[in-house]
């Protein structure tokens, strides 16, 4: 037996649906540009998997196990054969189910959604620096730290900073929460009525840096978190846990008619919708 | 004759020609084919290509009439056809299958491009052990408090007329009565 088609034809996800539900043992290749991808399956079940990329340098793993399922499903294309056949790698690598990986994938992109919704928000926020500055004087920052820190006027917005610096702005947002945590920091929409005395600089006045460390090995490019004693603060409380429509808002209330067009709205004499509700409940 | 037309859609063997089979008067007008795909035949052996139709007699001048879409999207032109004047529809979504999911958010996508009439959607195949919970079906569809997620087994009656009598309070209640 071989099946072979394309991923834009038959979807992975319904493709793996149907291999998981036969009781066979064979391969699934699937090669895409300069990837390759092989899933391993004894009697259905999902037993290895791999994925391949062809480059300069020969032909390298690049993923396995599930990771490599997971880096699967972004495949929007792709060609695919599936052979029957005994032999299979020796190493299994896969210990989830197909339903297991397409949940956890729905997750980790429902998380990626909550974080980039984060990002788009703190990005537009100005950090300021904290009225109430931590009590502890054990805080130590890095150089990474500090480089946000340093820009922190009251006045920039998180976005402003992260292109002054040339940075990303996930990492700055990443590096700005961390000193929200700290209590070194906080965010607000609006710039403060007059600059706060206490700017970025000033706050190495209750903090202890680890400047020993810092210039020759960060020029150097050796400067790893590691060579730097954090203090760790307590976890945030646990906020509200996001469950974000996966559906915009826009769609929802168009496909629910709930506020927008009224013209198109079906007009229904409501006796006549009565006698149907009455009708079917009698069934 | 006043009709009344109601559409159950959904994605790939969601059990759209069942619902209509259960509760339709009529015996079921079905254009199905054999499936030739090797892997869509462990879903099943038929598939419904062009539409199934059942019909609701109300009383001699009104009757509701059902058009079951076909689920393959290689027929999704017939979706616009099928939902022209319909009063509302029925996302008839597989609850057993995870991956089936994200297929039938696809579907609410495309169908709430085409109309704009009220919608609900039938979490089928509860009666199968496996099956998710309907909060999680909702969650995962990313559908609103307000869009009925309604448990099914489109094989029982009762589930079937549950389902249309919260689509036919829906539209009760949403649209423009004359």
């Amino acid at each position: 037996m071989s099946l072979q088609g394309t991923l834009s034809d038959l979807p992975l996800i319904d493709l793996m649906q149907v291999l998981t539900l036969q009781n066979k043992t064979g391969i699934l290749s699937i090669s895409r540009n300069f990837s390759q991808a092989q899933v391993c399956f004894t009697k259905s079940k999902l037993y290895s998997a791999y994925v391949h990329h062809t480059g300069q340098k020969g032909r390298m793993v690049v993923r396995q196990g599930e990771d490599a399922l997971y880096d699967l499903l972004e495949w929007p294309d792709g060609q695919f054969v599936f052979e029957l056949s005994p032999a299979i790698p020796a190493e299994q690598n896969v210990h989830q189910s197909w339903d297991f990986i397409i949940l956890e994938q729905c997750r980790r992109e429902d998380e990626q959604l909550n974080k980039q919704q984060k990002i788009t928000q703190i990005a537009h926020l100005r950090p300021r620096v904290s009225a109430n500055p931590p009590a502890q004087a054990e805080i130590t920052l890095n150089l990474d730290d500090w480089q946000v820190l340093l820009q922190i006027d009251g006045r920039q917005t998180v976005e402003a900073i992260a292109n002054k610096l040339r940075l990303d702005l996930n990492v700055v947002v990443e590096r700005v929460q961390k000193l929200v945590n700290y209590n070194l920091v906080e965010l607000h929409e609006a710039e403060p009525a007059a600059l706060p005395t206490a700017q970025g600089r000033e706050i190495g006045r209750y903090m202890q840096v680890p400047t020993e460390h810092y210039q020759s090995d960060y020029n150097q490019g050796a400067y790893t978190d590691n060579q730097v004693n954090y203090y760790t603060p307590p976890p945030p409380p646990p906020g509200p846990r996001w469950v974000g429509p996966v559906l915009s808002r826009e769609l929802v209330t168009v496909g629910s008619n709930e506020s927008q067009q009224p013209a198109s709205k079906p007009k229904v004499q409501r006796g006549l919708l009565s006698g149907i509700i009455a009708r079917i409940r009698g069934l | 004759m006043d009709i009344f037309k109601i559409v159950v859609t959904g994605a790939y063997s969601a059990g759209k020609s069942q619902f209509i089979r259960t509760i339709s008067e009529i015996e079921v007008v079905e254009t199905e084919a054999g499936v030739s795909d090797a892997e869509e035949l462990t879903l099943k052996d038929h598939t419904t290509v062009a539409l199934d139709f059942g019909t609701i007699t109300i009383n001699p001048e009104v009757a509701v009439y059902l058009f079951g879409t076909p689920g393959q999207e290689r027929f999704d032109f017939m979706w616009e056809i099928l939902s022209v004047g319909c009063m509302g529809y029925v996302v008839m979504v597989d609850s057993t299958r995870p991956a089936h999911l994200k297929e039938a958010v696809n579907v609410i996508k495309q169908f709430s491009s085409i109309t704009q009439v009220p919608f609900v959607v039938a979490a089928n195949k509860q009666d199968d052990p496996t099956c998710l919970p309907i909060e999680y079906v909702r969650y995962r569809l990313g559908l609103p408090a307000s869009i009925p997620v309604i448990p099914c087994i489109a094989t029982e009656l009762e589930s079937v007329k549950n389902v249309l009598l919260t689509l036919l309070d829906r539209v009760n209640e949403l649209s423009a009565v004359a």
